[in-house]
């Protein structure tokens, strides 16, 4: 990839033109280099791939033992006839990888449980499993696996009309989360190169127009000074900031022709900005304290992130402050005042950068380091329940998921619970209700038992199932509408895509989509 | 589990047995009446539904596969767009030897091959060079498109075709259900509309983030950022140094616009300036990705599916998407605006005054919230004859009227309650506005 940005884009890049604005060059070589396997080439199964491959993602393996059938047709865009009674792997790979030269792709015509007791090595080259439309128990095995081996698992249902996503991860980290823009100015706590430079601005000698051009953080930096002459603390209160703003607003000029006051549009930032600058707030937030506190951040790991977050903890023990990100919005200020602000702010910030590369344990490439730096306000760490967990154990968070549900009209929890008791129902029958020759409505009783099983296994008390949940999942009958494994599809593989790249943040940890409501909602228990 | 020597005989099903399952049973959150039509709704949806799917590229090349594959078989796509290499990362109908080739003949010859038994039917063509009897043959339209000004154009087409008595009651059977979807990044949406019944594209239009664009005396005189530099190259220096229009996608044309925004930075000490910035600034690209595309379409079909066969509840009637920070989704009903310009079925009121001068009033209407019309050409009746007030286009047609702009609406003999009639490149069709003239002291 040409990192040169002062020529005309090659090939490659003007295919990627429209993602490459959204998670950079270095997004896209994480995305290349990974490899990512996907369990089942249901409908979902391969529209996950899509969304990947199309991207260019680095190479997908399937894993699947079945063979294509008519009904297949019917919901899946990578068969065609020509493939009825072929492996469901090989038909959907050639198809898969008709999208984009640049990928790879392989098939593996075998059961997952299979192909784990025969190689179980063969799970620890991925970068990401993603299993769809798999019963929970059934993956067991494989979660335990991967969870000992650190790499994360999806798993991802459509399920009539009801969608599920999972993540399984003991860690996923984030360092571009994109949450935020970290602009902090630091207008209350000054470093002495900036208020050295806004004391050097003297705004009574400048003209009109010049005068009405100074960046609003000078303003406020030579008002935060008049203010301390009268005052032993910053504006706190809503009247002190008031008052701050007053001042300020009598420092504006009149008008050349003595006609009230001029319009100086850098004075009303610098008020409108009052509210914000003088809020109180601890210079290190209290989600960056917490990893700060993690024990990992004291013995950090061989990650990257980890070795980052034990230089940023030396940092903040130093300075009391996170590294600046450098970044200065956009203002009302001439070119000349505003480009000298910003050479000020970007000097700092290198010097913030050059203590944390010092201070890391080995080397890190310097593109990383600054990242880092420059989202140090946004780190993110996503830990999620292992699936034995969730399975095996009487989880005390997922009452607090049901009384926290009550009301929600996308009736998540409701569902969720309906899911586990449908693959209950399949554990037990291997068949899901609503499926083979007997009517429908004939399996809703027994399924709604194991409903009231499920929460009781999972101590869950004072909540019932809704019958209408119950039967229309029995309606259902395990059916992959293409509309709903396609919404799943999309959000599975973007999901991907921020785990590999450690940008954007993960949900976390169980997605319910109402394809009714056309509504979802995050289950975190 | 089943092992593969179990399944090595392939299973002949039906292949809409999936989608059977909804259509053929009922359940307790179908909607009401949807019992009594079973068994007759997969025919219907099949045999007798007609979709248009507006728009073939990231939602509309998704929005094709999802409908084939909800079952449906008479399918229309209309776009005017060819295919362009910084497609193919979404738009998976197409390949790098159909670049250049129309859009919608591209993606409905795909979705022939791969569903066979589903018609799909490619208009290469803009959106207004259809009339009304092309957009009335339609069960649902569906619109994947990435303009604001189209969509717009297309409600205010599909309000055009309803059907109203004496009363003013809505003949119902005049309606035909849009459902419309949008993406930008990490972000979408997706709305069900029934014209005339529930809140339309006009009464959701505060939705929409306007356009930036930077004020000319920071472009001019006190260029701060990349973009401020990039600007002054395409607004102040291209106009002077080059007679051709500017084509974004000609390398020719945005490595000229680089060069001389490049020049402008170094002057004032700017930095960023990368051709993929200039790219962007002058062809105000969107970012897109092919996840969000899937999610909205996937949302927009699921749609389309149940408004047509009622096996289930509809989306009530506002979706909102966006997955960068965990996966958020939000439906909510928005409300209809009581005074719409397009769904209201009645003259909207425009404050004004005799002195005004026409040039003031299009402002007015190119401005206001309520309007945010586009290039207004305005006709009227005065004295019992039709008169045109100013219309852009045709040209000789403006030159005639040119001179009416600056007069006063006195001037041009407009009353207090006078009827205009609005076109716009917002509007199929006209809106019917009244002038509510303030008499000055
Ligand atoms: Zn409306």
């Amino acid at each position: 990839m040409s990192e040169d940005k002062n020529v005309v884009p090659s090939q490659r890049e003007q295919r990627y033109d429209r993602q490459l604005r959204l998670w950079g060059d270095h997004g896209q070589r994480d995305l290349e280099a990974a490899h990512v396997c996907v369990i089942n080439a249901t409908t979902l199964g391969t529209e996950t791939i899509k969304n990947l491959v199309l991207p260019g993602i680095g190479k997908f393996t399937i894993v699947d033992p079945e063979f294509v059938t008519t009904e297949d047709l019917g919901t899946n865009f990578f068969f065609e006839e020509r493939h009825i009674g072929q492996p469901r792997a090989n038909a959907a790979t050639e198809l898969l990888l008709e999208l984009n030269s640049s990928v790879e792709g392989n098939a593996k015509v075998d059961t997952m449980a299979n192909v784990l007791a025969k190689d179980p090595d063969f799970f620890r080259q991925f970068s990401v499993v993603v299993a769809c439309d798999t019963p929970l128990y059934a993956l067991l095995p494989l979660a335990t696996l991967l969870w000992a081996e650190q790499i994360p698992l999806l798993v991802a249902r459509a399920y009539g009309m009801i969608g599920y996503l999972r993540l399984v991860t003991p860690e996923h980290t984030v360092i571009e989360s994109h949450i935020a823009a970290f602009d902090d100015l630091r207008l209350t706590r000054p470093f002495p190169e900036l208020l050295a430079h806004a004391r050097s601005t003297i705004l009574d000698d400048l003209s009109l127009d010049k005068h009405s051009h100074v960046p609003y953080p000078i303003l406020v930096l030579r008002g935060i000074d008049a203010w301390r002459e009268t005052h032993a603390d910053l504006p706190r209160t809503r009247a002190e900031k008031k008052e701050f703003a007053g001042m300020l607003a009598s420092w504006r000029r009149t008008k050349d022709d003595g006609s009230g006051v001029a319009d100086e549009e850098n004075f009303a930032e610098a008020m409108a900005k009052c509210n914000t600058i003088f809020r109180s707030a601890p210079n290190v937030p209290s989600e960056i304290q917490a990893l700060l506190d993690d024990p990992k951040c004291s013995n950090p790991d061989k990650s990257a992130f980890w070795q980052l977050c034990n230089a940023l903890k030396a940092f903040v023990s130093v300075h009391n402050d996170l590294p600046l990100s450098g970044a200065v919005p956009d203002m009302h200020a001439d070119s000349r005042s505003y480009v000298a602000l910003q050479q000020l702010y970007r000097s700092k910030a290198a010097a913030d950068q050059a203590f944390i590369k010092d201070a890391l344990a080995s080397r890190l490439p310097n593109a990383l380091v600054a990242r880092f730096c420059k989202n140090a306000a946004g780190l993110v760490v996503v830990r999620t329940p292992s699936l034995e967990t969730e399975l095996t154990g009487h989880c005390g968070k997922l009452s607090d998921a049901a009384a926290m549900s009550v009301g929600d009209e996308t009736r998540a929890f409701e569902f969720y619970i309906a899911l586990r008791a449908c693959d209950r129902f399949h554990e037990k029958h291997n068949r899901y209700p609503g499926t083979g020759a007997h009517a429908h409505e004939e399996d809703a009783g027994e399924l709604s038992s194991m409903c009231a099983d499920v929460l009781r296994n999972a101590g869950v008390d004072g909540v019932t199932i809704g019958d209408d949940c119950v039967k229309e999942m029995c309606r259902y009958g395990a059916a992959q509408l293409h509309s709903v494994a396609a919404f799943v599809g999309g959000m599975t593989s973007q999901e991907i895509v921020k785990l590999v790249t450690q940008q954007y943040v993960p949900a976390n940890h169980t997605i319910i989509y109402n394809g009714v409501q056309g509504d979802s909602r995050t289950l975190n228990f | 589990m089943s092992t593969p020597e179990h399944n090595k005989k392939p299973k002949m099903g039906d292949r809409w047995a999936h989608i059977d399952k909804l259509l053929s049973r009922t359940g307790p959150l179908a909607v009401e009446g949807f019992d009594e039509a079973v068994g007759m709704i997969r025919p219907f949806l099949q045999d007798s539904v007609r979709i248009l799917v507006i728009g073939a590229g990231g939602l509309g090349c998704e929005l094709l596969k999802d409908l084939a594959l909800m079952g449906f078989r008479n399918i229309d796509v209309i776009d005017m767009d060819t295919i362009d290499l910084s497609n193919l990362n979404r738009q998976f109908l197409f390949r790098e030897a159909d670049i250049g080739s129309p859009k919608a003949e591209v993606a409905a010859k795909f979705i022939e091959k791969r569903v066979p038994g589903c018609k799909v039917t490619p208009h290469f063509s803009r959106i207004e060079s259809k009339d009304r009897a092309f957009y009335k043959q339609f069960t649902v339209v569906v619109c994947g498109l990435d303009s604001i000004v189209a969509r717009r154009w297309v409600n205010s087409m599909m309000h055009s075709l309803l059907r109203y008595d004496e009363a003013g009651e809505l003949d119902q059977s005049s309606m035909i259900p849009l459902v419309d979807g949008g993406t930008e990044g990490f972000q979408g949406n997706a709305r069900v509309i029934f014209p005339g019944m529930t809140a339309c594209v006009e009464c959701m239009l505060s939705l929409y983030t306007p356009q930036v664009n930077f004020p000319m005396c920071t472009i001019a005189n006190t260029p701060r950022l990349p973009e401020h530099c990039i600007e002054f190259a395409r607004l102040v220096l291209w106009p002077k140094h080059r007679d051709d229009q500017i084509d974004g996608d000609n390398p020719e044309h945005i490595t000229w616009l680089f060069e001389k925004a490049r020049e402008r930075a170094a002057e004032f000490g700017i930095g960023g300036v990368t051709y993929r910035l200039t790219q962007g600034v002058t062809k105000r690209i969107i970012p897109n990705v092919a996840s969000t595309s899937a999610v909205i379409a996937a949302a927009c079909a699921n749609e389309v599916f149940k408004v047509v066969s009622s096996c289930t509840k509809y989306l009530d009637n506002n979706l909102i998407f966006n997955d960068v920070d965990g996966v958020y989704t939000y439906a909510y009903k928005y409300d209809r605006d009581p005074d719409c310009l397009t769904c209201s079925n009645k003259p909207v009121d425009v404050a004004c005054s005799p002195e005004m001068s026409l040039t003031h009033l299009r402002e007015t209407l190119c401005t206001s919230d309520k309007f945010q019309l586009r290039g207004p050409g305005l006709t009227t009746t005065v004295g019992g004859k039709n008169k045109t007030l100013y219309m852009a286009r045709p040209a000789a047609l403006e030159q005639a009227t040119r001179p009416n702009l600056d007069k006063s609406l006195a001037e041009l003999g407009l009353e207090h309650n006078q009827m205009v009639n609005v076109v716009d490149p917002t509007v199929a069709g006209a809106l019917r506005l009244r002038l509510v003239m303030k008499q000055q002291p």
